[in-house]
């Protein structure tokens, strides 16, 4: 039992650490206004796109089909598609009209609610790497070790994308660590979850890892 | 994400300076993104 206690800390240290660091590096930026928040805005997004495609596409389709990868990213399209329609916000067009300021705040709401997004997408991937987390610890102490430090250092690009909007987005320094650091909490929750027969821990280390599952 | 990505961030990074600025800032993202998955 205690040990679950420690490895499930380790976990929702590796997963706090990593996106959080990555938020501590985007406090560091001084974003300005113009061309600089602009480039960063956009680096963001193409950090975004190089994990959906490099990483969240790819898993999905080893984990599942390609159809089900398919119809899963249908519908997060289609859920955000609804959420876009159902809550309040307004558009670069429309703030364009109010460049004296009477838009400005309903903008950086809209940097904030993207940056919130993208912290969901990621809290949601986090899940299967502290099951990786939990798996390699149960197989042998130092690979566990090993993995949460791994992720830990892979969760930075990912906090410094969802930090990004958010800082952009007039964040307070203190909410933009706390918001990374919670997206990174599920990697230790999804080990705290974990049962401890050899075939739970079997089946969680080859989800985890993209392997298919045993019959 | 792609969604957030493609219908807030890239439009936004348009609004705040056109140009080139979002086009080389979107290139050294995704490089950068590539480059971290690949060493880390």
């Amino acid at each position: 039992m205690l040990n679950i206690i420690r490895i499930t800390l380790i976990g929702i240290l590796a997963g706090i650490l990593g996106t959080g660091v990555g938020g501590l590096l985007v406090l560091f930026v001084n974003f300005g206004s113009g061309p600089g928040l602009s480039f960063l805005l956009a680096a963001s997004g193409g950090i975004m796109i190089s994990i959906s495609l490099m990483e969240l596409i790819p898993e999905a389709v080893e984990v599942g089909s390609k159809g089900w990868a398919a119809l899963g990213l249908l519908l997060g399209v289609i859920i955000l598609f609804v959420l876009d329609m159902v809550l309040p916000h307004t558009h670069s067009s429309l703030v364009l009209r109010g460049k004296s300021g009477v838009y400005h705040g309903e903008r950086t709401a809209k940097l904030r609610s993207a940056g919130i997004l993208i912290g969901l997408g990621i809290a949601l991937h986090n899940l299967p790497e502290g099951l990786a987390i939990g798996a390699a610890y149960a197989h042998q102490e130092a690979l566990g070790f090993g993995v949460a430090l791994l992720i830990a250092l892979h969760n930075i690009p990912e906090g410094m994308a969802m930090a990004v909007p958010l800082r952009a987005g007039e964040m307070s320094a203190a909410n933009v660590l706390l918001s990374t650091g919670l997206a990174g909490l599920p990697v230790g929750l999804a080990h705290s979850s974990e049962p401890g027969s050899d075939k739970c821990l079997r089946r969680s280390y080859r989800f985890a890892w993209g392997l298919p599952q045993e019959p | 994400m792609m969604y957030v990505v493609s219908d807030e961030l890239i439009p936004e990074a348009h609004f705040c300076a056109r140009g080139e600025y979002p086009t080389i800032g979107l290139v050294v993202g995704v490089v950068l993104g590539i480059l971290l998955i690949l060493v880390l």
